[in-house]
């Protein structure tokens, strides 16, 4: 007769590795859903916020594992799948109370009202490009939407990443809400330099994300 | 007696430790008739608000008395707070600094009383779980005037800090060689643990895990947000325990540089030092590569 106590050590063992790798994933999600909230918090009120992040979570939280080795960083995620996350949602409540979905995502990141074409499962706006596109119209989302997200980002995050120093310096100046003049002096160069280089940037991003974006995904 | 009351509600997410509050009305004095809507406190629109960072895991969200009495002052109408439970654990903030003793005193209750409560549910419940709170304030508590009798405590004297000046972001060179220090150090750490691992001496456990992916969450959130990040920090900081391969000195010490993060003008000394201690980890895995510490 074997002897029991190795079988429950080997349970013990077990046991104790499982705990610990749901207590790591947990951590990840609360990070998510914390920087999910800082982000938010410049431009939606507070329940409003946490509705959005917890509607991430909860997509999340179902594929976990995947997200969490695919994506190491939940800081870097959370960044990453804001812009859609928030997109869905508004869509999401305004699918419920039976309003339709009338905002589009440029690929450069603003946003403009106008009319949706529903094609099979995918809404999508009318000559623009948006990565929400591949939400399906209905129903539970796919890992895929999350996934062309991310693949999108990271396009377009190597293209930031490859850009000269003072480029990155000039976007990230006007993301903290500074104007072109205002940027233009800070870095002793012309408005129309800033004007052209944002130009630039702004249409290499474009086709990069189009590029990397596969319509009918979902 | 104060004629109307705020009525505030509260939320606490245990997963992400994330306390939100905001006021969904002004009403009449529970009891005492009058007419329902902002009456006599008339606020600006939405336009008009104010959001202040106190940091990048704490904002407060203020808008202008338009009318009455108090037309021209900031009322308290939203705040957001993250990683507030390991703050207070950790005795790194008070509520009472940042919101109005009765909404202090029932969010720091609900806190409690949620994490206790989570800790008993399952994973997949835990990560939903929330829990909600209502209660009438006194309108008067609410506004920024009325909060800035610093440092006393008591039914009438409020402690909170009055409306503010948005903390001002770190500038980039020190936002990113903080950033760069974190990540050196958390990359040194998993390095060490990983040796120490497959030598089969120590089990590094799970505060070290724990530890290093605080430490490149923290990194992550400092070069995105350029502000300081009491509630990552703490996560960090709860993280510096027994398991990890360091001395008693290093852990006082990474404590000590961790809670510095707090304030933008210690980051570069910050950086340095913590830099310091990554490459010393460096060296003497370099010339111990097969000798667990």
């Amino acid at each position: 007769m074997s002897d029991p106590r190795p079988t429950s050590l080997a349970s013990r063992m077990q046991r104790r590795a499982e705990r610990r790798r749901l207590q790591r994933l947990e951590a990840y999600l609360g990070s998510v859903r914390a920087e999910l909230i800082r982000l938010l918090s410049r431009t939606r009120s507070p329940f409003d916020a946490d509705d959005v992040a917890n509607h991430v979570c909860e997509r999340l939280w179902a594929k976990i594992d995947f997200y969490a080795e695919r994506y190491p960083s939940p800081v870097v995620f959370a960044a990453a799948v804001l812009h859609n996350a928030v997109i869905d949602y508004d869509r999401t409540q305004n699918s419920q109370r039976g309003a339709g979905a009338h905002a589009v995502t440029h690929a450069d990141g603003t946003m403009s009202t106008k009319r949706i074409v529903v094609s099979g499962d995918a809404a999508r706006g009318e000559d623009e490009v948006a990565i929400w596109e591949f939400v399906p119209a209905t129903g539970e989302l796919p890992d895929d939407w999350v996934i062309a997200s991310l693949d999108a980002a990271a396009a377009v995050a190597r293209v930031l990443v490859g850009l000269p120093e003072s480029s990155r310096e000039m976007l990230h100046l006007l993301a903290e809400g500074y104007t072109q003049s205002e940027v233009a002096a800070q870095m002793g160069v012309t408005r129309e330099t800033v004007n052209r280089k944002v130009s630039q940037v702004r249409q290499t991003v474009r086709r990069v994300a189009e590029q990397a974006t596969p319509v009918g995904v979902g | 007696m104060d004629a109307l009351d705020a009525l505030v509600r509260m939320r606490y997410r245990p997963s992400g430790d994330v306390l939100l509050g905001q006021v969904e009305r002004f009403d009449a004095h529970l009891g005492a008739p009058g007419p329902e809507g902002d009456g006599p406190t008339a606020l600006a629109d939405d336009h008009a608000e104010r959001i202040e960072h106190l940091d990048a895991d704490t904002t407060r969200t203020w808008r202008l008395v338009t009318e009455g009495p108090d037309r021209g002052r900031s009322m308290l109408v939203g705040f957001r707070l993250v990683g507030i439970g390991a703050r207070l654990r950790a005795g790194r903030s008070s509520l009472g600094d940042i919101l109005p003793v009765p909404l202090a005193r029932a969010a720091g209750e609900m806190i409690a009383s949620a994490d206790g409560a989570a800790a008993r549910l399952d994973a997949d419940d835990r990560v939903r779980a929330r829990a909600e709170v209502s209660l009438f304030v006194p309108r008067s508590q609410l506004l920024s005037g009325v909060l800035g009798a610093s440092g006393q405590h008591g039914e009438d004297a409020l402690s909170a800090r009055p409306e503010g000046a948005t903390a001002s972001p770190a500038d980039l060179g020190a936002a990113r060689a903080l950033a760069g220090s974190l990540t050196h150090l958390a990359d040194s750490l998993q390095a060490e643990l990983a040796l120490l691992s497959a030598a089969r001496r120590v089990d590094p456990g799970d505060h070290a895990e724990r530890f290093v992916d605080a430490l490149r969450v923290l990194a992550s959130v400092v070069s995105r947000h350029r502000l300081p990040a009491p509630g990552a920090a703490t996560l960090a900081i709860d993280a510096v325990r027994g398991g990890l391969p360091l001395s008693g000195t290093e852990r006082t010490l990474l404590r000590g540089l961790l809670a510095e993060m707090d304030d933008i003008s210690q980051w570069r000394d910050a950086a340095r030092a913590l830099e310091t201690l990554a490459t010393t980890l460096d060296d003497q895995r370099s010339r111990r590569p097969d000798r667990a510490r």
